[in-house]
């Protein structure tokens, strides 16, 4: 299921990548030439040097545009979530924790 | 630490199209003006929500930056998409995501898509073949600054002998980088827990 093959080509490099979005990119070629084979290196560099020359955070632009050529409009969809949303549920769990531990020391 | 919690922990009184307008039109402005993905674009999270809108101290972004640098995945929508759930909860959180990430990736599809549309015409296709020696300096430069920053924070023996390890692994043994990642990170976890609180 290749929404399913989406889902996770994004997801490992979101969930495993650190130093922000740019550190992820080789996690995200790996997956998308090496193990699922939608692009070759040469396709997944033109696509990346264009990427770099429009504005926006990188892991994103990435993840939409090869999840829109594989499945469409849900496959772009599918793409941004699976990395953006992990690491941002992480990251608000996180700030909440925190917070009530804050609080719970100040009451 | 975080000195005015109380301010993050209801969304804000007024009105609730007034706060996704605002959230929209800064996280647009932070994803249309950033140049060379994320990380680069940080400043502008500052101007937005510290300087402009007054979403955040000082103290309290950098905070925020310091524990969402501590967490894998993009940094740019971990940003947009908490200061976007401490103002506006889970609707102001998708507001923001969607105006940082939606137009350029739109841009993106609408400026690929018309390129290929002129593939086989000679001079294109020289210009994707002159465009791979660009990336692989963007790229080197990149692990220049990752070799740098990994030898001040571990030390420079520490970080040439983990350097020589993960290419002896993955380029000899081709071991997967995930795995590689996820014992590196179990080893940590373990070791601090051996250690005590050595941090």
């Amino acid at each position: 299921m290749i929404y399913w093959s989406i889902f996770l080509a994004f997801f490992i490099p979101g969930i495993l990548g650190y130093g922000g979005g740019p550190a992820s990119i080789p996690l995200v070629e790996k997956e998308v030439v090496d193990r699922y084979s939608w692009m070759t290196t040469q396709e997944f560099g033109e696509v990346l040097a264009l990427g770099n020359a429009l504005p926006g955070p990188i892991a994103t632009k990435m993840a939409g545009y090869i999840g829109y050529m594989e499945g469409g409009i849900l496959g772009a969809f599918v793409g941004l979530f699976a990395s953006v949303a992990p690491s941002l549920i992480l990251m608000i769990a996180l700030m909440m924790t925190l917070m009530i531990c804050i609080f719970s020391k100040i009451l | 630490m975080v000195t005015e919690g109380k301010k993050g922990m209801e969304p804000r009184a007024g009105s609730a199209l007034k706060i996704n307008a605002d959230l929209f039109a800064a996280f647009f402005r932070v994803g249309i003006l950033g140049f060379g993905g994320g990380p680069s674009a940080i400043p502008l999270f500052h101007a937005e929500a510290v300087k402009k809108y007054d979403w955040m101290t000082e103290d309290e972004f950098s905070d925020t930056l310091a524990l969402a640098n501590t967490m894998p995945g993009p940094i740019a929508t971990k940003m947009a998409g908490y200061i976007g759930y401490r103002i506006g909860g889970i609707v102001g959180s998708l507001t923001s995501l969607i105006a940082l990430v939606v137009p350029t990736v739109l841009m993106m599809i609408l400026l690929l898509g018309a390129l290929q549309q002129f593939k086989g015409v000679e001079w294109v296709n020289s210009m994707s073949a002159a465009v791979v020696p660009v990336v692989a300096v963007m790229l080197g430069v990149m692990t220049w600054d990752f070799v740098k920053k990994s030898g001040q924070s571990l030390g420079w023996p520490r970080a040439a002998l983990l350097l020589g390890i993960s290419v002896l692994l993955m380029e000899i043994l081709h071991i997967h980088p995930v795995v590689l990642i996820i014992g590196i990170l179990l080893i940590v976890l373990l070791g601090f827990r051996k250690g005590g609180r050595t941090a």
